[in-house]
């Protein structure tokens, strides 16, 4: 590696470090290459504890979603009235805030997701992922930016408990979205589905040890997935031998 | 870049291992055939006392890890044969043929398998490598997402119990899905106590209406796992569905009675009848035929003892283990004799055989040092003491070993050996 004007050679171009990160990768890291629930692994209480149903994983993921959205907006418009000393205090007053609005919401107008859910919803205040974006990014990007990486991590958060929560429903109890109607609204009923007898459930699916199971093998299968694509990059510039 | 000295090609070049140049013919794969062979005595009993449902339960087990392990080393880059020829394998299928109902639906074993191969050895690494017995595992992993199977396909050891459970009947239950009660009901005519059991028909009518509802039990039974959702459900939900459907089969008798129909596990029967209140254990231990039970264990100990003279397995561990669950069984029957069942029965009734010779003794998922291995066995046999007194599942083999598993790298810490040279004063260098 050269390093020469501040920019750094390397095998795959010249980059600046001090380079803004473009606005779509933003986005896209916290759909997938720095997901928080398998990169990260952030926020692993709520994710595994919510994901015995679709529903409920969904619900969860939604609100999670809100939060952090709002807080980030909230806090990069408020970036430079914060002094450093004191700006978890602040971070934690503001989430504590968000969350009791979108706990009171809930409660008001999705009665069954809110007993559901029960004491995860406002444990989302403890979240992890939201005081990462908060520390990692609103703190010092524009309010536009801060709200697009805020949604790429909430929407990759939602995603994987809901991938989580279904493959947990379908092992566990046979159907998938089940009481959708009844929590989300009746445009949700429609999702309703009983894949198959009670006699070929494993009931292991839905109870604690399930979830660490399921989440590590989602987990494993990602990490698969990005070793795969680094020996591909490595073996481009490997020397074929005979021995091949 | 990936450069990849593979050990076969390591051993090429450079012709010679490290020291110390010690050559030993057993080998890993020797091993575990001697131990396979070894089980085969323990077999047999297995199938003329609980018919060919067993062998199926093997052969089931075994194909289905063959597919696993030709999958791993696909996935591995490994010859293919690598992982079918391994003996490993089938001593892992052998021994939960042991411990899985010989009635179970053909696809729960094969889900168990699945589970014990790929999940908890190969996962961790493969043969060697794993930290839980599979078996142990597998059989766990059914036990708890399907409860009312285990319960309703278990067999109760009965003499001659080969001719009734032949291998068409049997294969018509295990794959056709046909109902295990009908074999059942035809074993119990087998029973030699003829008397004992019209005596129990008569007095209670329960039973005999237990044993026509029991399919659509176990149907309202999975239900009510549902309604449940997410909250912990255990064997011992089952146990007080089937008592709550004998509606006043509270009494030891009649829960008697029940659990004989039912062809419940005489822990099982011991269980419930504690749940139920019961004071004497003796009742329910005093009528049984414990002649299966003592030829099972008795070939199991046949082949224990080939595999210490063979110097396989490590002869204090399965001695410690048996003189662990004398002495804990023993001061705790003397002390709540309503509670705790009397050391034959201990070491009779469930795995415990099987455990101490050939479970606990496994090398990869033991203690590492001597005195941890004392340590292991003795941890093992306090649990399942204390697991089949006051858990809620009634079979505790398999928790206890995978805790005493759990355990053992602490163990191994805990008994670590003192270095040659070092810490001979306290505040020394260590």
């Amino acid at each position: 590696m050269n390093i020469h004007d501040g920019n750094v050679t390397t095998v795959e171009g010249v980059k600046d470090p001090k380079a803004k990160v473009p606005a779509i990768r933003l986005f896209l890291r916290g759909l997938w290459s720095e997901n928080p629930g398998l990169c990260q692994l952030l926020g692993m209480c709520p994710l595994l504890a919510v994901s015995t149903s679709a529903v409920s994983a969904l619900g969860l993921g939604l609100a999670t979603l809100l939060v952090v959205c709002l807080s980030s907006f909230i806090i990069s418009l408020l970036r430079r009235l914060i002094l450093r000393e004191v700006r978890i205090p602040l971070y934690i007053v503001l989430i504590a805030t968000l969350v009791t609005v979108v706990r009171a919401y809930t409660q008001a107008w999705y009665p069954d997701l809110y007993s559901s859910l029960g004491i995860y919803l406002p444990l989302i205040v403890t979240n992890c992922i939201i005081m990462g974006r908060a520390e990692a990014v609103a703190g010092r990007e524009n309010p536009l930016r801060s709200l697009l990486d805020a949604a790429g991590a909430g929407i990759g958060f939602a995603l994987v408990l809901f991938v989580l929560g279904s493959i947990r429903e379908i092992l566990g109890s046979g159907t998938w979205m089940a009481g959708a109607g009844q929590t989300l609204g009746s445009w949700a009923s429609g999702f309703e589905s009983v894949l198959y007898n009670h006699d070929y459930t494993y009931l292991v699916a839905v109870l604690p040890p399930g979830g660490f199971f399921v989440l590590a093998l989602l987990i494993a299968l990602k990490n698969a997935h990005a070793i795969h694509q680094r020996n591909r990059r490595e073996n481009r510039f490997r020397i074929k031998s005979s021995r091949d | 870049m990936n450069i990849i000295i593979t050990e076969q090609a390591q051993q090429q070049n450079l012709g010679i291992e490290s020291a110390p140049h010690l050559h030993a013919r057993m080998t890993t794969n020797m091993i575990m055939g001697i131990t396979f062979i070894a089980m085969l005595p323990a077999a047999i009993a297995f199938y003329y006392y609980t018919g060919f449902g067993f062998v199926w339960q093997f052969l089931i087990s075994y194909a289905t890890a063959a597919v696993c392990e030709i999958l791993v080393a696909l996935l591995r880059h490994r010859p293919v044969l690598s992982g079918v020829g391994n003996f490993s394998a089938a001593v892992t299928c052998l021994i939960m043929a042991f411990t899985l109902p010989p009635l179970l639906p053909w696809y729960l074993t094969c889900a168990a398998t699945v589970f014990a191969i790929l999940l908890v050895k190969e996962a961790f690494g493969g043969l060697g490598m794993n930290i839980f017995n599979p078996a142990m595992a597998g059989f766990i992993f059914l036990f708890v997402s399907a409860s009312g199977f285990m319960f309703r396909t278990w067999v109760v050891p009965v003499d001659d119990a080969c001719a009734v459970l032949t291998p068409s009947a049997t294969m018509e239950v295990i794959f056709d899905g046909k109902s295990p009660l009908e074999l059942k009901s035809l074993l119990r005519e087998q029973e030699p106590n003829d008397q004992e059991t019209k005596k129990q028909s008569n007095a209670t009518g329960k039973g005999a209406s237990y044993t026509e509802g029991s399919d659509a039990n176990g149907d309202a039974f999975d239900a009510k796992t549902d309604s449940t959702g997410g909250a912990t459900l255990n064997s011992a939900d089952g146990t007080s569905g089937a008592t709550a459907t004998g509606s006043d089969a509270t009494s030891g008798a009649s829960a008697k009675a029940l659990d004989g129909r039912s062809g419940a596990t005489m822990l099982e029967k011991v269980k419930s009848s504690r749940k139920s209140g019961n004071k004497d254990l003796s009742e329910i231990l005093g009528d049984l035929d414990r002649t299966p039970y003592i030829w099972i264990a008795c070939m199991f100990a046949l082949g224990g003892i080939a595999l210490m003279i063979l110097r396989i397995i490590i002869v204090k561990m399965a001695l410690a283990f048996f003189i662990g669950i004398a002495l804990f069984s023993g001061i705790g029957h003397m002390l709540w004799p309503e509670l705790i069942m009397p050391v034959t029965d201990q070491i009779l009734l469930g795995g415990t055989a099987i455990c101490g010779f050939f479970i606990i003794t496994d090398p990869v998922t033991n203690a590492g040092t001597s005195k941890g291995r004392i340590a292991f066995a003795l941890l093992c046999a306090l649990l399942i003491v204390a697991i089949r007194t006051l858990g809620s599942y009634s079979d505790s083999v398999a928790f206890s070993v995978m805790l005493s598993n759990a355990a053992a790298p602490l163990i191994d810490v805990l008994t670590r050996r003192r270095a040659f040279g070092h810490g001979y004063k306290k505040g020394e260098l260590e």
